[in-house]
Order: structure tokens, then sequence, then C-alpha cells
């Protein structure tokens, strides 16, 4: 295995690993948002939606590398990444909380890599560049679809839907 | 038999997300959503341990430690996004104290220590 591909395969093994770690973290940060406030009525599902399928496309990145079909429009993660922006605006949340939910999301991830991959193996310079570039390749893809579709949603007559009644 | 914990958390994702990990472990769990509810259940079924959030409707969070305390029940592990908020001498009524967001397990050892 080439060095590059064992930092790789290291950090998709770690973010499997920990993953519930980092979509609890990032759902105990957005919480505080404002759009949660008065929202008790949510439950952990509907604060968390796709961040699970999220972190898997980027552990899928990952793990076999880069996956340009799997990001166009009507590629899975693509998809996925568009159907968590769409169910946020049907919670009412607000297109520039979204983008902040996203930056924690970013942040998570890297916390949990750089807390933990280094007690793993020795990281080269080489390692670091290698996983920057798929890491943030993921990630920024993931961003791009969802502002994608809140671009779309913010210019169609469907903005703004109201929030979601809260449950009977 | 299992430990009991009374969770006292008004985000109700958060109480969700306390009561899966806990019973996970093989707590039994309840919830309390307001600082009133979180009282009253303190008192009716002496749980083994009491995690505290600090911002509840109603009774805050401090003023709820202090009469936890008083009570002389469970100790009392406080979970929250500020808990620089606590003057020290409510600090110092807590058994722990662990901020927001925690990671999961820290979550998990502070209350297996305080439960040991």
């Amino acid at each position: 295995m080439e060095p590059s591909s064992l930092v790789l395969s290291r950090a998709a093994a770690l973010l499997s690993q920990r993953h519930a770690n980092i979509e609890l973290r990032w759902a105990q940060r957005v919480v505080t948002f404002g759009h949660y406030q008065g929202r008790g009525d949510l439950h952990l599902a509907d604060v968390l939606d796709h961040m699970p399928l999220l972190t898997e496309a980027i552990i899928a990145v990952l793990r076999d590398g880069h996956q340009p079909d799997a990001f166009q429009p009507g590629g899975e993660f693509y998809t996925r990444a568009r159907t968590h922006a769409w169910t946020r605006h049907e919670q009412g949340v607000r297109p520039e909380e979204v983008i902040d939910e996203l930056r924690i999301f970013r942040t998570e991830i890297w916390r949990e890599l750089r807390k933990r991959l280094p007690r793993e193996m020795p990281l080269t310079a080489e390692d670091v560049f290698v996983l920057e570039e798929h890491v943030n390749y993921a990630l920024d893809l993931i961003v791009g679809a969802c502002l994608q579709a809140l671009r779309e949603l913010e210019t169609s007559d469907l903005w703004p839907l109201p929030p979601l009644a809260a449950e009977e | 038999m299992a430990k009991s914990v009374l969770v006292i958390e008004d985000e109700g994702a958060i109480a969700e997300m306390l009561q899966m990990l806990l019973a996970d472990e093989g707590y039994a769990v309840r919830v309390a959503r307001t600082g009133a509810e979180g009282l009253e259940q303190a008192r009716a079924e002496t749980p083994d341990l009491i995690t505290l959030d600090l911002s509840l409707p109603g009774v805050d969070g401090a003023t709820l430690l202090r009469a936890l305390h008083a009570d002389g029940g469970a100790p009392v592990l406080v979970i929250s996004a500020h808990p620089e908020v606590l003057a020290p001498a409510d600090r110092a009524l807590a058994a722990a104290v662990l901020g927001k967001p925690f990671d999961i397990d820290d979550m998990l050892a502070s209350v297996a220590g305080l439960l040991r």
C-alpha cells in the first residue's frame, strides 16, 4: 500500500469508528442556533437529518478515492446533500444557518481527525497534504451541492415555507 | 439491578441523545424537561445520578442544583454549554461538570466514575 493510501484508509476507518461522536457533537452545537429555540419538539433524528449520510460520503472518498460521478447532479452524494438542504428548508431553517451548520460539520470532522489520527500513525507532510486534499474535496462538493439547492430555493416561489408545525 | 440516571434537559434532541447513550450502557434512564419536573422526579424516584442542564425553563439550573444538594440525594453531573455561569459556590455542589459539546466517551466515563 502506498504511504498516502495508508493515511486515507486509516482516516476512513477512524471516521467510521467515530462517526456517532462527530454527529452528536455537531448536534449539540447546532441546537444552540436560533431556529431551534422553542423547538423542543424536534427529535434527534430531525436535527441530524442527512448528516450521517454526508459523513459516509466523506468516508467513501477516503476509502475509494475521488468520486466525481457521485457528486455530479443526480449522483448519490450530490442528491444526499441536496436532500439535506431541502429538509432543512422544510424545517424552517434559514439558509445562512444551514451554511453555519455545514461549517460546524467541517470543524467536527477535522477535530476528530486532528485529535486521533496522529495517535494511530506518524504523519508525514505528504500524508497531511493527501488527507487535506481528499477531505476538503468531499466537504467542498457537499457544501457546493447544498448551496446550489439553497440558491434554487431562495430564488423560487417556494421560499419561504413556514416552519414545520409542532407535533400534535 | 441497573443504576438509574435522571436526565434533566429541556432540549428534546439532547435529552434523547443522553437517554439513548446511557440506556445503551445499561442504565435505567428517566428524562425531565423542566426544572420543576426534574426536582419532582428526583424526590419521587431517588435516582443514583442526575445529569443537569443549566439552561432550563422556569427554575434555572443553579437554583435547581442548590435544591437537589439540599435534598441530599444523588450526585449531580452538570452538563452545560455555559458551565462558567455557575458561581464557584454552586459549582462546588456539583459532583462533576462537563461542557457541551461533549465527547460521548467523556460523558460515559464521567457517569461511570460517579456511579462507581
